[in-house]
């Protein structure tokens, strides 16, 4: 079942196009990986995606139960480093404003969201950090408030820029599996540098660099490596299971 | 003990003393925003610039601070709608329009014909000659910021920690850093007269810095930023009267000491924290 439709779509900023011609069409239960060198316009595609920034050209359709509306529920986790870490907010309040327009426009407390609340907290392991700022948390542990707010409303897509930055192996590895359960009741469209990783635990992978090419298999290819114009940083990295790896030759 | 009392029987002094809970009111609340979102630059610029409009006013005879408003609030929202653009300077951009705003002021208040006015009450404030007609024009700024942040406190709060989540959840920030801007504005206007165009940023920003320093939550930062403020700005119109001195440098001053002593306490406890931390190890 589709939810998401983009066609032609191009985007930038100040006259400058960073991304042309994507074209994709998001399924309920897709998990896309986006790979793509630094710059070229992997958070863009994102943004466009989520109406952050306006679109040069194309469209973006929203679909519901086969029924094109105006929109859909989307949890975001955008890049951590973004975040003012020195902001007086508690985890509590961060993850609770993921209900920002579930709730009433006051956002008052009821409840039902207090439940949702400490279920989602205990889902991502961070009960007892509740009461915490939010700048006192370790990286992953911030992660995991963050991931907490992109889905406690239960969204159709979640859209995650670059969730394995500052998080240590362990927690990597736990973030994945949470993820797969939650593609189970969402789809997830998400950008990470780390080849190795994306293979392994999406469905479907699409490069990003200025052009748009979607992949529907999660094999890394020899063509796709070409396109992302990057070898060193898999050679850096290291860890990409040669079982995808065609041989170069 | 007689000289305490006898001074509240001025009319003078007894507006002073509401105008000093009115102006903590509207500071702590404006203030914690603007500190925690870190746009005291912006408004530092948006304050200067309003003297631009107290020129204008004054060579077309119309009343200063009612021009300073309409200076304040354009200024506020053009910056607030130049800011969307990303390949502007915005630090640079803002220090033009705050040398920009002096400047019109003086060439404006120079080329008046006649009487010259007093720049010192606008530039550093008076207290002390605040009227029944300012009393009111401020009480209407403390209803409106009072009840605006009571009922939307928590999506201030959302907007001003990640603006571009809230935007990814469909809510208006632009309306709300609009609306914000503009109260901004009104919240610098409205205490010209009190402590004057420049120092009139600090009485903003020093209460949330003090109370951050302990409390780490931001509707509590809200709340304690106004009794610091109240508590400096009561100190310095004490100490301005007794030591008949500017009643608006002796507030700042008073609320820089307070932020010292506040800086030494916090320290202390950090000290105090650490040590018993290190104890509870052995």
């Amino acid at each position: 079942m589709t939810i998401i439709e983009i066609e032609n779509l191009s985007a930038g900023y100040e006259g400058k196009v960073i991304i042309e011609k994507c074209n994709l069409s998001i399924q309920h239960d897709d998990f896309i990986g986006i790979i793509g060198p630094n710059g070229g316009g992997k958070t863009t595609f994102l943004k466009a995606l989520m109406g952050l920034i306006p679109l040069r050209t194309g469209q973006i359709r929203v679909f519901d139960n086969e029924k094109q509306v105006p929109k859909i529920l989307i949890g975001y986790l955008p890049q951590i480093n973004h975040i003012d870490k020195k902001f007086p907010i508690t985890v509590r309040e961060v993850v609770l404003s993921g209900l920002i327009q579930t709730r009433n426009w006051l956002q008052l407390p009821s409840k039902n969201t207090e439940s949702k609340l400490q279920h989602n907290l205990q889902l991502l392991g961070i009960e007892s950090l509740q009461h915490k700022i939010i700048g006192e948390l370790s990286g992953g542990q911030m992660q995991r408030a963050f991931l907490g707010r992109a889905i406690i409303a239960s969204p159709k897509l979640l859209v995650l820029d670059e969730p394995s930055t500052f998080v240590d192996s362990n927690f990597e590895s736990e973030l994945y599996d949470i993820l797969e359960n939650l593609n189970k009741e969402m789809a997830i469209v998400m950008v990470n540098h780390d080849l190795g990783t994306i293979s392994s635990r999406v469905k479907t992978i699409a490069c990003v660099n200025r052009n748009f090419n979607y992949h529907p298999s999660n094999e890394v290819t020899t063509e796709m490596l070409e396109q992302y114009h990057c070898p060193m940083d898999i050679i850096a990295h290291g860890a990409v299971p040669h079982r995808i790896l065609h041989n170069h030759n | 003990m007689d000289q305490i009392i006898g001074v509240f029987q001025y009319t003078f002094f007894q507006n002073a003393i509401i105008a000093s809970v009115f102006t903590t009111i509207i500071c702590g609340i404006i203030g914690t925003y603007i500190v925690t979102k870190r746009i005291v630059f912006i408004t530092g610029g948006i304050t200067h610039a309003s003297f631009g409009g107290v020129g204008i006013a004054f060579y077309f005879g119309i009343n200063p601070i009612l021009g300073a408003a309409v200076f304040a609030v354009l200024s506020g929202l053009g910056i607030e709608y130049m800011s969307k653009y990303k390949d502007i300077r915005e630090d640079s951009a803002i220090a033009t329009l705050w040398s920009l705003g002096m400047a019109l002021g003086i060439i404006f208040i120079f080329i008046t014909p006649g009487y010259t006015p007093n720049l010192n009450s606008f530039l550093f404030g008076n207290i002390l000659t605040v009227s029944y007609t300012d009393l009111y024009a401020m009480f209407a700024v403390v209803l409106i910021v009072v009840v605006f942040f009571a009922l939307f406190w928590r999506l201030i709060m959302y907007i001003a920690f990640d603006e571009e989540f809230a935007r990814s959840q469909n809510i208006p920030v632009q309306l709300f850093k609009y609306i914000l801007v503009s109260l901004v504005a009104l919240t610098i206007v409205i205490n010209i007269r009190v402590v004057g165009i420049i120092l009139v940023l600090s009485l903003m920003t020093i209460p949330p810095s003090v109370v951050n320093l302990f409390v780490k939550r931001f509707e509590y930062i809200l709340l304690y930023s106004i009794l610091v403020g109240l508590s400096g700005a009561l100190f310095g119109l004490f100490m301005s009267y007794w030591l008949n001195i500017p009643s608006g440098a002796s507030i700042i001053f008073a609320l820089v000491i307070i932020f010292f002593l506040g800086k030494l306490l916090s320290i202390v406890l950090v000290k105090k924290k650490s040590t018993e931390g290190l104890s509870g190890n052995i």
